[in-house]
């Protein structure tokens, strides 16, 4: 068993930051699914079910990281109202943190979920100001 | 524990399935693995840690290696280097 990923975010970025993962690191080590947020074309109730049943289904028994593109907006309050599984959410979804994750996809769901933060922030540099590249991964 | 200095010598340097690939070979070791770049000391088998390096080609690397399986461990890595990790150029 092991811990599986859910990517919610606006439109598709999560579907692409998943295919740029996928291109990377060929066949991906834990099942990772994306759910494209679009609350114009689709009623609340009715994405609250997909997520529930989504994060249901990939479960296997060690729980479901849900990753989502920025805090407050509605992909992650999506997330947030799932109570009946075992997750654990982490905002700010870049592909350094997914390829991070599944770098360290045999960890346990909050162990996972730190992994998660940590490959998200450091993954984030800037080459003209020099900082950001030295950090500890 | 074993050191080995190298030059990336593939076309991209340590792009991403590069270092993808890198991680994925260093893995099947038991040994700790280094990639070493002046002051920058990255463990091998994190995908995040070899891409912060940035290093281009042209740059030059130590290997370090520490472990039961330390010598097939850096000749694997050696080998990724210098073969150019398998890419055309």
């Amino acid at each position: 068993m092991s811990v599986n990923i859910l990517l919610i975010t606006h439109g598709n970025i999560g579907q692409s930051i998943l295919d740029a993962a996928k291109e990377t690191l060929g066949e991906l080590p834990v099942q990772t699914q994306a759910i494209a947020i679009d609350h114009r074309h689709c009623h609340y109730e009715s994405l609250l079910t997909e997520i529930r049943y989504r994060a249901h289904a990939l479960d296997e028994g060690d729980g479901v990281l849900i990753l989502t593109d920025i805090f407050g907006a509605t992909p992650c309050n999506l997330a947030q109202k799932i109570q009946d599984e075992p997750i654990q959410i982490v905002a700010g979804l870049n592909l350094p943190m997914l390829l991070r994750v599944m770098n360290y996809c045999y960890l346990s769901l909050p162990e996972l979920a730190t992994v998660a933060y940590d490959g998200g922030r450091n993954g984030i540099c800037s080459t003209q100001l020099h900082i950001g590249a030295n950090k500890s991964c | 524990m074993l050191t080995q200095k190298i030059i990336v010598s593939n076309k991209l340097g340590l792009h991403a399935r590069a270092a993808a690939k890198l991680i994925a070979y260093a893995s099947r070791y038991g040994s700790e693995i280094f990639l070493i770049q002046g002051a920058k000391k990255v463990n091998a088998k994190s995908i995040l840690g070899v891409m912060m390096l940035g290093a281009a080609k042209g740059t030059e690397l130590e290997i370090t290696a520490n472990g039961e399986d330390e010598t097939q461990a850096l000749d694997t890595i050696v080998q990724l280097f210098n073969n150019k990790f398998d890419e055309a150029e």
